[in-house]
Parts: C-alpha cells; sequence; structure tokens
C-alpha cells in the first residue's frame, strides 16, 4: 500500500484576520513559531509529507487572506479541497462568530458534492495568551456549534506552544481521507478507516 | 523599539533599506549586494548625467523647480539647509538671483499645471539646445558654441559647490574611482562633506519641532555606528566604503526618509531638482485630469498648488526675513495667473504629452536600469504625480474628521473588544479600523523603521486613505503600500503616492468586490497561454491554476514575493508608466525564467511550492526587469484593455451568481445555520412562525416555512450575534421549539403526501378504468 502513488490532499484553512492561520500552518510544517508573521495577501502555500495508515500523502496547505473581501478570490482555490479548517482565536468573540460566515462561504465557492457530509475541522487558535484569562469563547460553546454543524472535530490549539497542531493535523489528514473520490480504488482496510472515521466525538477523532 | 531603534539587537539579516532577508536567501544575498552596489554607482552616474543635461537642455533655473518633491514636512528643514549653504556661497546666490529674473519671465515654464503652450516652449527648448545653451552662456558671462562645454563650465561655474556635492553622493556610495576624476576638488570636497553633514542634523531638529512624532531623526544624528552591524550586505560593503557610504546608506531607512535625504540631497542633487521638476510636470500631466473629485473638496487649491510651491522655491534663494510676506503676496498673484484654464489645458497635453517630451525615452530606460536609492523617494512622487495631486490641508482634515471619537485609546478598545461594545458608540463606525489594527504590526514586522512612531503615522496614512475613497476603505496589501512608500517620503506625500497608486493606477483592486484583480487574473491566465503553450498544458495537467501563485503577486505588488531590490526595480517601473502592464510583464518574465524548471515538476504542490520559492530568490533584479520590459514589450496596455473588457462579464456574472447562491443556500440552510445562531427569546420567533405557517395553512410546507424563518433571523438574530454567549440552555429551549416546527411540518407534509397519494391513486383508478373500458 504505502508503495502506491502519493495521494494528494487539500486543505483550506480559513478564518478571520489574525486569529493564527499562517502560525498555525507554518507550526505544524516547519514547526516554528513567529510572532512577526506578515499579514497575508491573498493565499499562501505550504505542503507537507504525511504518513497516514501506512499510506503516504502530500498535504497541500492553503493559507488564506483572513479579510472578508479577499472570499471573493476565493473560488479559484477553494475548488477541490478535501477538507476545510476553520480557525477562531478564542480570545474573539467575533471570529468566532464569523464561523458560521466562513463555513459557508467556503461550501458555496468551493461547491462540493456533498456539502452536508463536507469535512470540516474546527480550531480554537491562541489558548495560550494570557494564560487563558483573556479567552472569551468557552470550550463548550466552540463544542455546541461543532455538534449543530454535523460533529465538527474541534481542537484547542496554541500555534506558539505547538499545542494540539500535530494532533490537528493529523485529523485533518483523516477528515481529507473522508472525502476522497470513490473511483480511486482502495483496500478495504481504507474504506474501514474511512468508515470509522464517522461519527468521531467533537472532542477531535485521533 | 524605542529611542534608538539601531541597536544591536538586530540580526545581520536586513537589507539596505532595512527589510529582513530570509534565512535561506542569505547567502545569494550576500552574492546579489556587490552586484547591487555596482549597479547602484553605475545607475548613479547616469542618472546624474541624464539629470544635468535635463536641466540644461531645458535652461530652467534650478532653483525655482527645488519645488519639485520637497514640498511637505521637510520644506522647512531643507530651508534652513538651503540658507546656511547660500550663506557659504555667496557666488551661487548671485548666479540664483540672476536665475530669479529668468524665472519670472518663463513662470510658467515651471508651473506643474503649465499650459500647452507653455510645455511646447520646453520642448523647444530641449530641441534647441545649442540656443539655449549660448543664451544661458551669456546670462552667466560665458558664451561657448559647444554645448557639451558649455554644460560643463556651466557646473564648473556656477554651480562649484554642487559639482562638488554630486562627488561627495558618490563617494557616498562608495566609488573611490570616481574621484580621481575630480582630483583637484577632493580636498574641498572633504570639507563640504564634513559641512553638510552638520546641516542634516540642524535641519531634523528644526524639523523635529514642526512635527512630532519624528522619532527617527534621531538616527541620523547618531546611528551610523550601529548601522554598519545591522546590516548583512552592507557589513561586506562597509569594508569597501568609508563613512560616507554609511551615512548613505542609513538614510533609507528611515520612514521620512526624505527628511534625512532632503538636507543632504538638496545640496548634493542640486540640479537634479530642476530637471526633476520636469519630470514632475510631464509625469502630473496624466493626473491633473483626476483632480475634480479633491478639487471638489477644497476648491482652487488644488490649481494653485504648483505655484505655490514655485514660490516657495523662489523664496527659499531669497531668503530674506521678508521672505514670508512677499511669498504670501507672490502666492495670490501667482494663483490668479496659474489657475484658470489649467485643467483643461493639461488634459490636452497629457494626451499626447509623449512627443512633448523628447526625452521621455531616454528616462524611461533609465527608469527601467532602475532608480538610484537617493533619488527613488523623489522620482517616485514626481512619478506618481504627488505635487500635482496634493491639496494642501487636505490630509490633515481628514485625519481631524471625527478626531474627537476616534482618539487612540478608542482604537485600542476597539481592537480588544472587536467591535463587541462600541458599534454602538460610533455614529458610523468605520469598520476598517479593526482591520489596520491588526495589520499595522504584521507589516513589515521588525523594520528599524516601524517603530511605535512609524506604526503611527501608518496608522494615520490608511486611516486617511480609507476617510478619502469609501468604496476601498482599508484592504489587505495596502498596508505594506503605505509603509513602503513611508520609507522613501514624508509622511503627507506618501498619502498622495498611496492615493495615486490605489485611486488610479489600481483603480477598482482593492474594493469590497475586487472586481479587477479577478479580472486581471483571468487576463493573464489568457495571455499565458498564447505566451506559454507548454507550461499551459503541464499545469493544466497537474491541475495547477497559475493565478493561484500570481494572485499574491498582484495583489501585493510583489511586496514580499520577490527579493526587495526586485520589489524596488518593479515599482519603478510601475510608477512611472502608471499602469498595470508592468505586473503582467513582471510575470511573464518570472514564467518565462522558471518555466523551464516548472514543467518538470510532477505534482500541484512541488508547482506551486517551486515558482513560489523561485520567484522569492529572483535576485537578479536587472535580469528580471530587462527580461520583463524587453521580452514582453509586445504585451500593451490597450491591448491588455481589451482582454479586461472581454473578461469582466464574466467575474461580474461569476459574482452575481454567488451572492444568488448565497442568498438560497442561506434559506436552504437556513434552519440549521439559525438554529444555531438563535440566542434568545424564542417566545418573539415562535408566535411569528407560527403564525406565518396558520395562515398559509397545507399549502405552506417546509420550504417555505423554513424561508420565512430564515429570513426573519437573518435580519435580526444574526445581528444580535456579536452581543451574547450563547447559553445551553436557551439552546435546548430553541431545540425544543425547532423539533415541535419540524414534527409539526413532518405531519403537514405527511397530510399532503397522503392527500397526493389519493389523488394519484383515483387518477390511476379512473385511468385503469378507461382502459378497462376501452377493451
Amino acid at each position: 500500500m504505502a508503495s502506491r502513488r502519493r495521494t494528494l490532499l487539500k486543505v483550506i484553512i480559513l478564518g478571520d484576520s489574525g486569529v493564527g492561520k499562517t502560525s498555525l500552518m507554518n507550526q505544524y510544517v516547519n514547526k516554528k513559531f513567529s510572532n512577526q508573521y506578515k499579514a497575508t495577501i491573498g493565499a499562501d502555500f505550504l505542503t507537507k509529507e504525511v504518513q497516514f495508515e501506512d499510506r503516504l500523502f502530500t498535504l497541500q496547505i492553503w493559507d488564506t487572506a483572513g479579510q472578508e473581501r479577499f472570499q471573493s478570490l476565493g473560488v479559484a482555490f477553494y475548488r477541490g479541497a478535501d477538507c476545510c479548517v476553520l480557525v477562531y482565536d478564542v480570545n474573539s468573540m467575533k471570529s468566532f462568530d464569523n464561523l458560521n460566515n466562513w463555513r459557508e462561504e467556503f461550501l458555496i465557492q468551493a461547491s462540493p458534492s456533498d456539502p452536508d457530509n463536507f469535512p470540516f475541522v474546527l480550531l480554537g487558535n491562541k489558548v495560550d495568551v494570557d494564560g487563558g484569562n483573556s479567552r472569551v469563547v468557552s470550550e463548550k460553546k466552540a463544542k455546541a456549534w461543532c455538534a449543530s454543524k454535523g460533529n465538527i472535530p474541534y481542537f484547542e490549539t496554541s500555534a506558539k506552544d505547538g499545542i494540539n497542531v500535530e494532533e490537528a493535523f493529523q485529523c485533518i489528514v483523516k477528515n481529507a481521507l473522508k472525502n476522497e473520490p470513490e473511483e480511486e480504488l482502495y483496500m478495504p482496510d481504507t474504506v474501514d478507516v474511512v468508515g470509522g472515521n464517522r461519527g468521531q466525538g467533537s472532542s477531535g477523532c485521533c | 523599539m524605542g529611542a534608538t531603534p539601531f541597536d544591536f539587537d538586530f540580526d545581520h539579516k536586513r537589507d539596505v533599506y532595512g527589510f529582513a532577508v530570509r534565512p535561506q536567501h542569505l547567502q545569494r544575498f550576500r552574492e546579489y549586494a556587490k552586484i547591487y552596489k555596482e549597479e547602484e554607482d553605475e545607475r548613479t552616474h547616469r542618472w546624474k548625467d541624464f539629470l544635468d543635461r535635463l536641466a540644461d537642455s531645458a535652461d530652467l533655473p534650478s532653483t525655482p523647480s527645488i519645488h519639485a518633491a520637497a514640498a511637505g514636512d521637510a520644506e522647512s528643514a531643507e530651508k534652513s539647509v538651503k540658507e546656511e549653504h547660500h550663506e557659504a556661497e555667496n557666488t551661487d546666490t548671485d548666479t540664483n538671483l540672476e536665475y530669479l529674473k529668468e524665472a519670472d519671465g518663463n513662470e510658467e515654464l515651471g508651473d506643474v499645471n503649465g499650459e500647452p503652450d507653455d510645455i511646447k516652449g520646453v520642448t523647444s527648448n530641449l530641441e534647441k539646445p545649442k540656443e539655449d545653451s549660448s543664451s544661458r552662456g551669456a546670462d552667466c558671462d560665458e558664451d561657448d558654441e559647444e554645448e557639451g562645454e558649455a554644460e560643463e563650465r556651466n557646473i564648473k561655474i556656477e554651480c562649484v559647490d554642487q559639482v562638488d556635492d554630486n562627488d561627495e553622493s558618490i563617494e557616498a556610495k562608495g566609488k573611490p574611482e570616481d574621484f580621481d576624476d575630480v582630483a583637484g576638488n577632493s580636498e574641498k570636497l572633504k570639507e563640504e562633506t564634513s559641512a553638510d553633514y552638520v546641516t542634516p542634523n540642524k535641519a531634523s531638529e528644526e524639523f523635529k519641532e514642526i512635527n512630532e512624532g519624528s522619532e527617527e531623526i534621531k538616527v541620523i544624528n547618531g546611528g551610523s555606528e550601529g548601522f554598519k552591524d545591522q546590516n548583512g550586505g552592507s557589513k561586506e560593503l562597509g569594508e569597501v566604503n568609508n563613512d560616507n557610504f554609511k551615512r548613505f546608506e542609513e538614510t533609507p531607512f528611515d520612514k521620512g526618509l526624505l527628511d534625512e535625504l532632503e538636507p543632504i540631497k538638496v545640496e548634493s542633487w542640486r540640479r537634479v531638482r530642476a530637471s526633476l521638476s520636469i519630470i514632475e510636470k510631464m509625469m502630473s500631466s496624466r493626473v491633473v485630469k483626476r483632480n475634480d473629485t479633491a478639487n471638489a473638496i477644497s476648491g482652487e487649491v488644488a490649481t494653485q498648488l504648483a505655484s505655490i510651491e514655485e514660490d516657495r522655491a523662489v523664496e527659499e534663494t531669497h531668503e530674506g526675513n521678508s521672505a514670508e510676506e512677499s511669498y504670501d503676496a507672490e502666492k495670490v498673484d501667482r494663483s490668479q495667473d496659474g489657475a484658470p484654464g489649467d485643467s483643461t489645458s493639461v488634459t490636452l497635453e497629457g494626451d499626447n504629452g509623449g512627443s512633448y517630451f523628447p526625452w521621455r525615452e531616454e528616462l524611461e530606460s533609465l527608469v527601467r536600469g532602475g532608480v538610484p536609492i537617493a533619488l527613488r523617494g523623489e522620482m517616485w512622487q514626481a512619478f506618481v504625480g504627488v505635487g500635482a495631486r496634493k491639496i494642501t490641508g487636505y490630509y490633515n482634515k481628514l485625519l481631524d474628521e471625527r478626531t474627537d471619537v476616534l482618539d487612540e485609546k478608542d482604537l485600542k478598545d476597539q481592537v480588544v473588544n472587536e467591535q463587541k461594545s462600541s458599534p454602538k458608540k460610533d455614529p458610523k463606525p468605520e469598520k476598517w479600523k479593526g482591520q489596520i489594527e491588526k495589520d499595522l504590526p504584521r507589516t513589515f514586522p521588525g523594520h528599524p523603521a516601524l517603530d511605535e512612531d512609524g506604526r503611527n503615522a501608518l496608522r494615520r496614512l490608511l486611516t486617511a486613505y480609507a476617510r478619502h475613497n469609501p468604496s476601498v476603505g482599508y484592504c489587505q496589501a495596502m498596508n505594506f503600500f503605505a509603509g513602503l512608500f513611508l520609507l522613501f517620503m514624508p509622511e503627507e506625500n506618501a498619502f498622495w503616492a498611496l492615493v495615486g497608486v490605489i485611486d488610479e493606477y489600481f483603480e477598482g483592486y482593492y474594493t469590497e468586490e475586487m472586481i479587477e484583480s479577478q479580472v486581471d487574473q483571468l487576463v493573464l491566465e489568457d495571455v499565458v497561454r498564447e505566451r506559454f503553450p507548454k507550461l499551459a498544458k503541464h499545469t493544466d495537467i497537474l491541475g495547477v491554476q497559475v493565478t493561484w501563485v500570481t494572485g499574491p503577486w498582484f495583489l501585493s505588488i510583489f511586496i514580499n514575493m520577490l527579493p526587495w531590490e526586485s520589489v524596488l526595480r518593479v515599482w519603478d517601473v510601475i510608477l512611472f508608466e502608471g499602469n498595470r502592464t508592468m505586473l503582467f510583464r513582471t510575470t511573464l518574465a518570472l514564467l518565462d525564467l522558471y518555466g523551464p524548471a516548472l514543467v518538470t515538476t510532477k505534482d500541484a504542490g512541488d508547482a506551486i511550492t517551486l515558482l513560489q520559492s523561485l520567484a522569492g530568490s529572483t535576485f537578479d533584479s536587472s535580469q528580471l526587469v530587462l527580461t520583463a520590459c524587453m521580452g514582453f514589450q509586445s504585451v500593451k496596455e490597450m491591448g491588455l484593455r481589451e482582454l479586461r473588457e472581454k473578461h469582466r462579464p464574466e467575474i461580474i456574472a461569476a459574482m452575481e451568481e454567488r451572492s444568488k447562491d448565497r442568498k438560497s443556500w442561506k434559506d436552504k440552510k437556513g434552519l440549521a445555520t439559525k438554529l444555531y445562531s438563535f440566542k434568545h427569546d424564542p417566545s418573539s420567533v415562535c408566535p411569528q412562525v407560527d403564525s406565518k405557517e396558520g395562515a398559509d395553512g397545507l399549502q405552506v410546507n417546509g420550504d417555505s416555512g423554513s424561508t420565512t424563518l430564515g429570513s426573519y433571523l437573518t435580519g435580526s438574530a444574526l445581528e444580535n450575534e456579536l452581543d451574547e454567549g450563547i447559553d445551553l440552555q436557551d439552546q435546548v429551549k430553541w431545540l425544543k421549539v425547532e423539533l415541535c416546527k419540524l414534527l409539526e411540518e413532518k405531519r403537514s407534509a405527511e397530510l399532503r403526501a397522503e392527500e397526493l397519494e389519493t389523488a394519484l391513486m383515483e387518477m390511476v383508478t379512473q385511468d385503469n378504468r378507461r382502459t378497462l373500458s376501452a377493451m
């Protein structure tokens, strides 16, 4: 199985400006954090090789600009995504409230074949800030939102400290596989993985 | 960063401009630093030569044109320098006075808004340099038949100090060989240098008084030492060069660059300024016609502006104590002379401006070769037509607006609260404010000039622009443009440069819908397909759209996408040309350079990553710009415009389609989405829903029911979303209500289904009967 041609998984990271999309991506791919990131204009892109269940994947991670108006450019690269990662800042209510908007906009623009079951993963970032004292969105609330959207897996992360980032992306890979086109033939055990993935709790899947 | 922004805590990874060099590029950057320096020396010569000739051949007195880019904050600093200088060089003052008479005669020549006739005057001067130089020679008691000699002597005789200064600036760029040419002067030169060195300090002190928040001036006073260390590239260079190089180098670091540059450059590039005004005049011819809106705000100020500037310059040469008064008087006179009919005449001239400026081509080729660092700020201002755009007081007026409401504390509160509480307080919330605050620290992070004062200036600039053009407001990427301009010119001028670029060069690019930006990407795709069919085929196979990568290139005008030297070289051309053609050409050049590598890639990720990283290491800026300008010369604005017209409808249609989708999606998903957004007050929702359902009866089932609910909630509940957290209890309540509603819908749907089934059965029965009877 591992000898098969590696599979591409396209992942889009969405969320308000400044919630830490670029940081999360860089923490995951380069294991680095800087508090000197530039504002992302349009979109940025990184790849990472990942191994999952004895198979090799290339993860294409698209980091997007957080300003709302850039959404209009999204249609170009949302298409063909295998998973959409929504990010909010646990210290910003607005970034949480906008999640609906991001999700809907993604579904409209990516127009996946089965929007109701398209895999999303939610990340509540910046849990490290101020020792959690400036936090305004509770875990409960975030999970409730995830539950209302069809059990979206949820992780609380800190791109700065690297908390939960690896785990979150493991889950992202797993969920991205859920969406893999049927026509690519897989061994039964792979299908099992896909099947077993369903109905995972909102507190993450890995 | 505080008072000593150039302390040692900097890594050695910043370039001449103060921008960080990516670690993976350090090695190559070091290699290219030498080449950059050589190029810089060479272009400095070429530009000096060109500008000298321009000044001479145009027979324009150098002094009145000093206004060219000196407008704004730096002016007084400049003036004081000039005063000192004139005291030292009385002979020079005399010639200047002579020129003054001439200036009066040729008054309109120096006027940015000059009428076509006057421009022709310039042209004829340019065309007959011999006559000019001889007449000029007469003025200076120096008749020489040979133009070249006349030029030389003019320089020597009238502007001894200038020659020295020019040499000084050459020296400052670290080319000791050039020294030999002026070996005789070298002693004097050193004196000059040290004398000049003092003036910036004085000037900047004065400037500090005028403009608070100009901390950066301290830098020039004391920062030169630490500088060498901060700069990876310059360290190498520094070994070759003397102190002057350091001095030259540090100036570009500062946001109010002109403020420091000015005192030095005004002296060393004085003749340059004469030519600068000519260039500015040419460039601004395409500006003035656009000034209508601005005029509406400030009346005739705009048209008066040029003459005001000119008079200021004149005043500087007069340099008497009474200058202020005569300046005011003159100002009124001149503005009356200059104002009427200006904009129309310039519009005419702008249409076929090229033919009036025979040296335009030479200038174009110089621009393609790069603008010297020392001149960049002023040239950029001249290219964008800052002087012609500028309306005195407009910038401050924009900033004064609602300052009572929007002081900085408010701004900070706003960020902290994320609009949680503020919208009510502000009568007309400026929704871009939060975004600007977020992006301030994300604009060239760590850049020495963007300390607290730098960020404040950046904030003011972006705020002023957003108020100036609400249809754009603030769009990410503008922070980079504004930041860049601030490095090269005074704040207010940077504002006008930004206005020029966003309002005109990139009109429709950064608005809410970003239509032109999308159109350009479609156009680019067309052009790429035409130019690089093989590459296009390959990317098609990989499933890659080139626009994924080029979109961000265009939007950020290559900032952060190419090495800085290349970015600035591309900007030189863009600002000069006044349109977006260079974006296309540069992109095509990059694809030309890296296409061969791209077609070897095996998957989409590799292709994109490769293109990005190759672009990011395009250190050979000359190769890039020349490939772009020469290799893709046939890509022209006119052709692009046609393609834009062709593609625009698609974009607009797609946009409308999406907004329809959005609406129907919202309606469709209304229930599920709103289920969550529901916060409180479920009772107020239910009665309405119930009554609707009741009224519409059986006909209304599932779909329309949730539509009503959806639109109702979109109207109210969504907006309340910011107010409060979602209580689980509320959710349970809401779920119950929803459940009831769904059950009801289900029941009615079932009823309807039953009805339909019955009806169908009946039809079938009837049909059967008929069949039977027919048999």
